[in-house]
């Protein structure tokens, strides 16, 4: 069809072609490059010391909080309505990992798994760091190439490099009790190609000791009086307690060696503490009540108990614990309650006070007071005035009759607003007490002189006898039956004061006790006659449908008798894909 | 702007037209058009000086010499040519002129005076030609018997409507092999026997048949055919006839769109276009409509409606079709194929709308006014369980949560029931809430709530009134043309006691002058003002409606005691439309366009225009504290999602211009028809926001962020800038009328890609052949008017970016994640600034977070299409259509790239690294005739698309079907994976033998739903949800819609016209999800809806739903049952019109006037629920789309 033009079209449409290109060829560079004119870009970032702070800032979100609600759901503490899948045995290998990068501009390291949302989504101890996620690794690498920018003196800069690797510290350890041996990203990466992405896992000791020395950076360049919410060198200590009793006792009862120098620094980091004279317990003198009030403050900053505090303020920043908590299904187990001391600091297997469980009254007679602080009994106010009688047992009361109240306000406001302020901590006192005496009885060099000061000072709080070394008797329906009495009671002590405060699991873990869970009455709520199913009837609460089993024992999973421990259950799997991706990934054993 | 083609050059092939002078000037064409191209941007300066035979004057004396001479004399002296015949010239040698300076109008009336020629000015040269023949056209015949005889016929063939002479129209004698065509007049002069019949045929007219009759003068008229194959169609920086298009185009005009009342203009186009997908959003007032050509043919599901919008040009710049008056345009082309596209580059890859609006005639000033006031409700409403039902079945799915370990509550009690029974029975009588006993002495005691209100009709009780008004003049003076109107639209909302009232105002000037014969200028102003005020949308207010939500029926609006009811349970939505504060938004879009058209010398045109756009939008929300009350007014508390007050300020400023220049070269050469176009194109925005957000407010009621005691009051702003440049170039060429090609290039350049990265280069071609018009097709043209085949392929770039959606424009400029950083700058990482969770000082920490990563390599997506297509006319072209089918492949799509090891803690950039393929075809038909008085119209479009096919994608690479947005290479967009079900479970025994785990926790009961183990593991489960191992799911269907049609029916009658337009989609499947379809969806607040009353009983195991659960998430899954068919039919339009007599409307000084009564979506066909509207069923929640009833009435004075 073309042949058809004459020479004349012919030379038109050369010119006309010629010209395209030279129009095509006109490039307007000066009217396209543009640059962002109300964002922040690294080049013109790091200046000084305020650029280091507002950097700094955004990892506070990782802190991990004890917001207390569905706590402890993983472990033999707690029967939840919905039976956690880990420890059911059902749990299943993800596919892909969850991050927590986001292009919203509210960052958030935390993801929370159960999908409640906690005051914009902050999250408790044992429901963090279960991600395979290193988003909040590479915001700290980030600044450590960076920070040497600012102008500042050093000393100013290691206060941010400090809270940088508080941060980065706590994070590997968090991996570390997840997943166990873990790849350690300690540089920032740019190239996606880069073989370090595609490295294989670091063993766990090494990992450890690489967390120890960030710590010991923060713990040696964190002020001592950090302004107002800002991480201090108690922070830091408090972290490094805790993480040092962890390692210390896992490597000792996982038998991997090499655990006295962490149980020694878990012991050190809490003697610092305690030698501060910073921090006391809270008490008011009412041992009834100043436990069950310590989780209720409005304002935990200058708190004696508060080394570091999760503040909220009204219409700045809230959260919806008090109807969360309210409403969780949540439920201790019949094995929790049973470890609750009598009040004469015997155990219920040996107590003459003890007056059995047949009803809900005289299960919590006679007991360490810290029982009628943290579960519902009769005559707690619910809700303005709504009085318990009887437990209210439901999926959105509570699964066993054993109804967690640490944290729940009667407040109405509260309540209808589903917003309350009501601080959290992120370290308290007690625990470093707890970590002191069991670091020391660990090593072997607990003397009464410790316990006095760490274990009796929470017992004299609610008004508890002491514990006397001397005089400690075997409890026969222990836990550890082959333990120490010392240490046995000590954790017993641990798990009672901390209880809903979300380490009941990475405690099992770092014990070396899964077989906890096989016990059947970690899974057994309170006992339901049929005299006390008869009050109910009697003031309209129904529970005929509630299942219990042959001693009449609530049986919130009517499915199982028991649950089986599954050595695998101590390391979280890896996500499928990642494997794929990298195959020098190995997937954890068992799984 | 429009190119005319100049008739006069289309010269026939038998015409016997001096063409030295043609010659000459293609010339001079030649040589001024290439040096044109060469320097790139135009010379005005060398252009010649347009002149008037008015203006110019020559000196001059003629004494008895020929005519020739005289006409010699006046071209030396001026630039103009004269066009002749030499045989008309040849008569007359002795015309005589006095000496003396006349102008040369004045010179040649005086010439040819003396003769019987007549002069025609076109451009610079100046016709000669013999005056019409005078004849008498309604002779009265002789009958007398006698042998033919040949005479010499001579006439006239002009337009029917217009009186415009047609030029080259063929005329023959029937049965013989005479043919001559008309001459530049329209005149013709053809041998053929006295009794002969005269065929008159052209192309786009009506073939007319006429008896000679002995006469030797006949005028002819035409009639052009319905939908004339002469029409002009718009398309990229210009028009083309229709006749020649090569590539996709659809065209709607103004007729289709008037004599009715629309919301916006996408309300009137859609299904008007086959494949040009219109989604209405909702019905709230002053929603937009967002627009799709071809289907969601990109990875783009998830980002929420704004996926593949076309461009959209309204006169040729990109603005929001939502935001004009419909009645404002003249028509509105989609051009669909990359070939036709391919002139808008980088901006286009999703098709282009050109928007074209009226403009002033020449001819006395017109004015026009049009105007309706409708009435509107929702078409389609959920409707809710009533109070009895509603206790009845949350005590059955509390019974069956405590049964097997599900969810369960506190059920209602006996009193309760017989409360509710008492005054669903006699409402008059007894109380809608009695003071709850368990709280007996306290003094916050609430009311616990037993009434039976209809929430939805509350909410929607009547009908919500909507008017338009449209004035506009226009009419012109010799070279000025002008038009100016003035719109306004204003919409009530549906949903009573928000009081939400959406006004639009939208004058508009647009002034056109042929200054010159060279030159002419356009301005075209246009300003749109909307105001919108509705209640404060907070949280509970879903986007301003209260569809469906979580208030019981139990709840009545007000306390028995008068307050408004809610008590800190539940939020009552008319209290809070009452009480809450305002949301008012105001803005000025202002839009310049100045134009210029410069004809430097003949078949070139010079086009530059120039367009400025300041948009402002104000934006004041507030909310206001209210408190709730109990028994007796007992104050309980403030209501908290109100609480504390506070008012947010949004200022919003965006400049953006456009400057396009262009120049068309166009020529005809014997056979060859050429046209060439160049031009050059740059867009710049700038957009700025400012917000404030300030609560504690001193007075709520007084929203100024000025007062207030907010320690920290939020402020925010965001500016950002994008700029893009293309040039682009186009040629077409026909070959006899023929062969059709069409050639596009394009050079675009945006600012959004590094420099590297930055320009793209999109070639595209199309060829056509106009079957009937070879030879061998001869004996058919009468029948089939037209047949045309056409191919195109054109590969067009994208420059937006993923997690926006790969969308050719954001219609809304305003969009903040439009003018994101984000999207402007994809390539240069920021550091995010935002507030942490965890309080510094006592206030939340402000922080800086790291960069992202930003691929180094990213470029622009490829979109390519091929489209082949037909274009028919049928008997006089009363039949016309076409079909087209097309293949669409977009490769090189921005997705997230190949996964990285999650060590790398950042997402993996985006890369062009995906590649999505899909197909589809579209029909149209348009039949037009008339039986006695009867017109009638008919047009049928029906279209398809293929799923859309992932042909590539890296960022999934374990196949993970979870969620139906899941992108897995190898399958198709919108899969929806699931289970089978096989009914229900018949026994409690029978379900607790199947292992159901997976689903849900909780113990399965006789009435779950048994669904298939597809896999045979005696487990029902998901496997890892991966398209290899999905346990017992399967492939059970597909979101995409598929064959949707539009069927326009116009009749007229006398001074009657009807018109109807049914518009719908055949198939499409729906995967229900919502708190309407299952009962107690999410928990025990979700109020069932009342198609969830069938549910399984023992005593009802026939039902449609399973055992009643509060949040029943096992019976919930997605599965074959439960997959519904959202196909649907619905008369979107039913319009009765009567025009007043011409005789009657003279009488009262008006030219035209017409009233009318339309319905709007009054019926339509569907299997789904009354609660679902089919059109917005796959986005339930939304605003309810309203059915109307409109009067209106159009005037001309």
């Amino acid at each position: 069809m073309l042949k058809i033009i004459t020479m004349k079209n012919k030379y038109i449409l050369y010119i006309a072609c010629a010209a395209l290109t030279i129009v095509a060829s006109c490039k307007r560079e000066s009217f396209l490059n543009r640059t962002p004119l109300s964002d922040i870009v690294p080049q013109n970032f790091f200046k000084n010391e305020t650029d280091l702070q507002l950097y700094c800032n955004q990892y506070y979100s990782a802190l991990t909080i004890q917001n207390l609600f569905k706590a402890d759901d993983n472990s033999d503490d707690k029967v939840n309505a919905t039976i956690n899948p880990l420890l059911a045995g059902t749990y299943t290998i993800p596919s892909t990992a969850s991050h927590h990068y986001s292009g919203s501009t509210t960052l958030d390291f935390n993801s929370n798994t159960d999908g409640t949302v906690i005051g914009s989504s902050t999250v408790n101890v044992n429901q963090s760091g279960t991600d395979w996620d290193f988003a909040l690794i590479r915001a700290c690498n980030f600044f450590l190439i960076n920070y040497q920018k600012a102008n500042i003196p050093d000393a100013t800069k290691n206060i941010y490099v400090g809270e940088t690797l508080f941060f980065r510290a706590n994070d590997f350890w968090k991996k570390v009790k997840a997943f166990g041996d873990v790849p350690y990203i300690n540089k920032y990466i740019v190239d996606t190609s880069k073989s370090v992405l595609y490295g294989p896992r670091m063993p766990h000791k090494q990992v450890m000791d690489s967390v120890l020395k960030d710590i010991n950076f923060a713990v040696a360049n964190l002020p001592v009086n950090p302004p107002n919410g800002r991480l201090g060198k108690y922070a830091a200590l408090a972290l490094k307690a805790r993480i040092c009793l962890w390692e210390g006792t896992y490597r000792k009862y996982a038998g991997v060696g090499d655990e006295t120098a962490y149980l020694q620094a878990a012991s050190d980091a809490a003697e610092q503490i305690m030698n501060s004279g910073l921090y006391k317990l809270y008490s008011t003198g009412n041992p009834q009540s100043d436990y069950y009030n310590l989780f209720i403050q409005e304002e935990l900053q200058g708190n004696s108990e508060a080394i570091l505090p999760m503040r909220y303020l009204p219409s700045i920043l809230m959260n919806g614990i008090d109807r969360l908590l309210g409403q969780a299904g949540d439920g201790y187990s019949k094995d929790f309650v049973n470890s609750i001391l009598c009040s004469d600091g015997l155990p219920t297997s040996l107590s003459p006070l003890y007056k059995g469980d047949n009803t809900p009254e005289d299960e919590s007679t006679n007991r360490d007071p810290r029982y009628k602080q943290q579960i519902a009994t009769r005559g707690f106010d619910f809700l303005a005035g709504d009085i318990i009688t009887l437990p209210r047992i439901g999926t959105t009361t509570t699964s066993t009759g054993y109804q967690p109240i640490k944290g729940r306000s009667n407040s109405l406001a509260a309540w209808n607003a589903n917003a309350s302020t009501y601080d959290f901590f992120i370290f308290r006192y007690a625990e470093t007490l707890l970590i002191e005496a069991e670091a020391k009885a660990e090593l072997g060099l607990a003397s009464q002189t410790i316990i006095d000061n760490t274990i009796n000072k929470l017992r004299d709080r609610v008004g508890m006898p002491h514990m006397i070394i001397a005089n400690l008797v075997k409890d026969p329906k222990s836990d550890f039956p082959t333990l120490p009495v010392l240490i046995d009671e000590i954790r017993r002590e641990r798990r009672v004061e901390l209880g809903s405060e979300g380490f009941r699991f990475d405690d099992i873990k770092r014990w070396r006790a899964g077989t906890l869970i096989n016990n059947p009455n970690t899974i057994l709520g309170m006992k339901l006659t049929s005299a006390l199913r008869a009050q109910y009837t009697a003031a309209k609460l129904d529970v005929s449908s509630v299942v219990v089993d042959a001693n009449n024992y609530i049986r919130q999973y009517p499915s199982i008798t028991n649950r089986t421990w599954n050595d695998k259950m101590y390391l979280l799997p890896i996500p499928t894909d990642e494997i794929t991706l990298n195959p020098n990934l190995k997937q954890n054993p068992g799984w | 702007m429009k190119f005319l083609l100049f008739k006069f050059f289309s010269v026939p092939k038998k015409s016997t037209v001096h063409l030295t002078i043609l010659l000459r000037i293609m010339r001079y064409t030649t040589i001024t058009f290439t040096v044109l191209l060469t320097c790139c941007n135009m010379l005005f300066a060398s252009v010649t000086r347009g002149q008037t035979i008015r203006d110019i004057s020559v000196v001059m004396s003629v004494n008895n010499q020929t005519l020739k001479y005289a006409i010699k004399q006046i071209e030396k002296q001026t630039d103009f040519r004269f066009a002749y015949k030499n045989d008309e010239l040849k008569a007359y040698n002795n015309v005589t002129l006095p000496a003396g300076n006349r102008t040369v109008e004045q010179t040649l009336k005086l010439l040819l005076g003396q003769t019987d020629l007549m002069y025609k000015q076109r451009n610079n040269y100046i016709l000669l030609v013999p005056k019409p023949a005078t004849t008498v056209q309604n002779e009265t015949p002789v009958e007398v018997v006698t042998p033919a005889v040949d005479v010499i016929v001579k006439g006239k063939v002009t337009d029917k409507a217009t009186g415009e002479a047609l030029i080259g129209v063929s005329v023959r004698v029937k049965g013989g092999t005479n043919g001559v065509a008309t001459d530049l007049n329209g005149a013709f002069s053809i041998n053929a026997p006295d009794n002969g019949i005269l065929v008159v045929s052209y192309l786009g007219y009506v073939t007319a048949e006429v008896s000679v009759d002995k006469r030797t003068a006949i005028n002819i008229t035409l009639d052009a055919s319905s939908k004339g194959l002469s029409e002009v169609v718009v398309v990229g920086y210009g028009t083309q006839k229709k006749v020649n298009l090569t590539g996709s185009i659809a065209t709607v005009n103004s007729d289709k769109l008037e004599n009715r009342p629309m919301v916006n203009l996408g309300d009137g186009l859609q299904g008007l276009i086959p494949n040009l997908n219109v989604s209405l959003g909702g019905g709230q007032p002053g929603t937009a409509a967002t627009f799709n050509v071809r289907g969601g043919t990109t990875l783009s599901l998830t980002n929420g409606g704004v996926a593949t919008t076309p461009l959209v040009l309204i006169d040729g710049v990109a603005r929001d079709p939502n935001l004009i008056d419909p009645n404002d345009v003249a028509s509105v082309t989609v051009l669909k194929d990359a070939a036709s596209a391919a002139i808008y580059g980088g901006r286009a890859a999703n098709g282009v709308i050109l928007i074209t609006t009226k403009s002033g005639k020449a001819g006395p000033t017109r004015v026009s006014y049009s105007g309706s006031y409708t009435i509107s409700r929702p078409t389609r409403l959920v409707e809710q369980v009533n109070s009895l039902d509603y206790i009845k079945m949350f005590n059955e799915a509390n019974r069956t949560g405590l049964k097997s370990g599900g969810y369960s509550t506190t059920p209602f009690t006996a009193l309760d029931s017989t409360m509710a029974t008492a005054y669903f029975n006699d409402p008059a009588h007894n109380p809608a809430g009695y003071p709850d006993p368990s709280t007996n002495g306290s003094p916050n005691q609430k009311y616990r709530y037993v009434g039976n209100t209809d929430w939805t009709k509350v909410l929607y009780p009547g009908w919500a009134p909507q008017q338009q008004h449209n004035i506009s003049v226009s009419g012109g003076e010799g070279k000025t043309t002008f038009l100016t109107s003035l719109g306004y639209f204003r919409q009530d909302g549906l949903e009573k006691s928000a009081n939400q009232v959406y006004q639009r105002y939208t004058p508009t000037l647009k002034v056109n002058s042929d200054v010159a014969k060279w030159l002419t200028l356009g301005l075209n102003m246009s300003m749109t003002h909307t105001d919108n005020d509705q209640p404060a949308q907070t949280r509970i207010n879903q986007g301003g409606a209260w569809l469906y939500s979580n208030i019981p029926p139990l709840m009545p609006v007000y306390n028995p005691d008068g307050n408004f009811s809610g008590q800190g349970n539940y939020t009552n939505p008319q209290a809070v439309n009452a009480l809450s504060g305002r949301d008012i938004d105001s803005q000025n879009d202002f839009w310049t366009t100045g134009r210029v058209i410069i004809r430097p010398i003949d078949h070139v045109s010079v086009n530059v225009d120039y367009t400025w756009n300041a948009l402002n939008d104000n934006r004041k929300a507030n909310l206001i504290p209210f408190n709730e009350y109990g028994v007796n007014g007992a104050f309980l508390d403030i209501y908290p999602w109100t609480n504390p007050s506070q008012v947010i300020e949004n200022k919003t400023n965006n400049n953006y211009n456009a400057l396009n220049a262009f120049a068309t070269y166009e020529n005809r050469f014997g056979k060859h028809y050429l046209k060439a176009l160049v031009g050059y194109n740059q867009e710049y925005q700038h957009y700025q926001l400012g917000s404030t957000l300030v609560k504690n407010l001193i007075d709520p009621s007084l929203p100024a962020s000025g007062i207030n005691n907010d320690p920290k009051p939020q402020v925010g702003s965001v500016e950002t800038e994008y700029a893009l440049v293309g040039t682009f170039s186009r040629l077409n060429y026909i070959y006899d009328d023929k062969y059709l090609v069409e050639i596009n290039a394009r050079y675009d350049g945006t600012s959004r890609f590094q420099p590297n990265n930055r320009y793209s280069f999109s070639p595209s071609a199309s060829v056509g052949w106009n079957v009937v018009q070879e030879s061998f097709m001869e004996d058919v043209r009468g029948t089939l008017n037209q047949l045309k085949l056409r191919a195109s392929y054109g590969q067009l770039p994208n420059q937006l970016v993923p997690g926006i959606g790969s969308t050719g424009q954001m219609l809304n400029m305003l969009a903040s994640s439009v003018a994101s950083s984000g999207f402007q700058y994809p390539y240069i990482a920021v550091q995010q600034t935002g507030l942490v969770n965890y309080l510094l000082n006592g206030q939340q920490g402000v922080m800086v977070a790291a960069p992202g990563l930003i691929s180094a390599l990213y470029t622009w997506e490829k979109v390519q299409t091929k489209n082949f297509g037909l274009d028919y006319a049928l008997f006089n072209s009363k039949l016309n259509g076409s079909f087209d089918y097309f293949i669409t492949n977009i490769k090189d799509i921005l997705a997230p790239g190949a996964q990285t090891p999650s060590t790398l803690g950042a997402p993996v950039p985006p890369s062009n690294s995906a590649a999505v393929t899909s197909h589809g075809w579209e029909f149209s038909l348009n039949y037009t005739d008339k039986i006695n008085d009867l017109n009638y119209s008919l047009t049928l479009g029906l279209s398809n698309t293929s799923n859309t096919r992932v042909t590539k994608y890296a960022g999934n690479p374990t196949q993970n079907i979870s969620s139906p947005n899941n992108f897995v290479q190898g399958q198709d967009l919108g899969n929806i994976y699931g289970y089978i079900n096989q009914g229900f479970y018949k026994t409690d025994a029978e379900a607790a033998a199947v292992d159901n785990s997976a689903l849900a926790g909780y113990k399965w009961l006789a009435g779950d739903i048994k669904y298939k183990d597809l896999n045979g593991d005696g487990k029902i489960n998901y496997g890892n949800n991966t398209l290899g191992n999905m346990g017992d799911k399967t492939l059970i269907g597909n979101t995409t819609p598929h064959y949707k049609f539009g069927f326009n029916l116009n009749l007229s009658y006398k001074s009657f016209d009807f018109a109807t337009f049914i518009q719908g989609v055949l198939k499409q499947d729906f995967y229900p999800n919502e708190y309407v379809f299952y009962a107690f969806r999410d928990d025990e607040y979700s109020i069932p809806s009342q198609m969830t009353t069938n549910y399984w009983t023992p005593t009802n195991t026939n039902a449609y739903y399973p055992r009643i659960r509060f949040s029943g998430g096992g019976n919930e899954q997605a599965q074959d049952k439960y997959i519904l068919n959202a196909g649907y039919a619905r008369i979107k339009q039913l319009t009765l019109g009567y025009s007043l007599p011409s005789e009657v409307v003279k009488n009262i000084k008006l030219q035209k006037l017409r009233v009318y009564v339309t319905g709007a979506n009054l019926f339509t066909i569907t299997s789904l629920n009354k609660s679902y509207d089919p059109e917005t069923a796959p986005t339930f929640g939304a605003y309810p789309l309203n059915k109307s009833l409109s009067f209106g009435v159009q005037a001309t004075f």
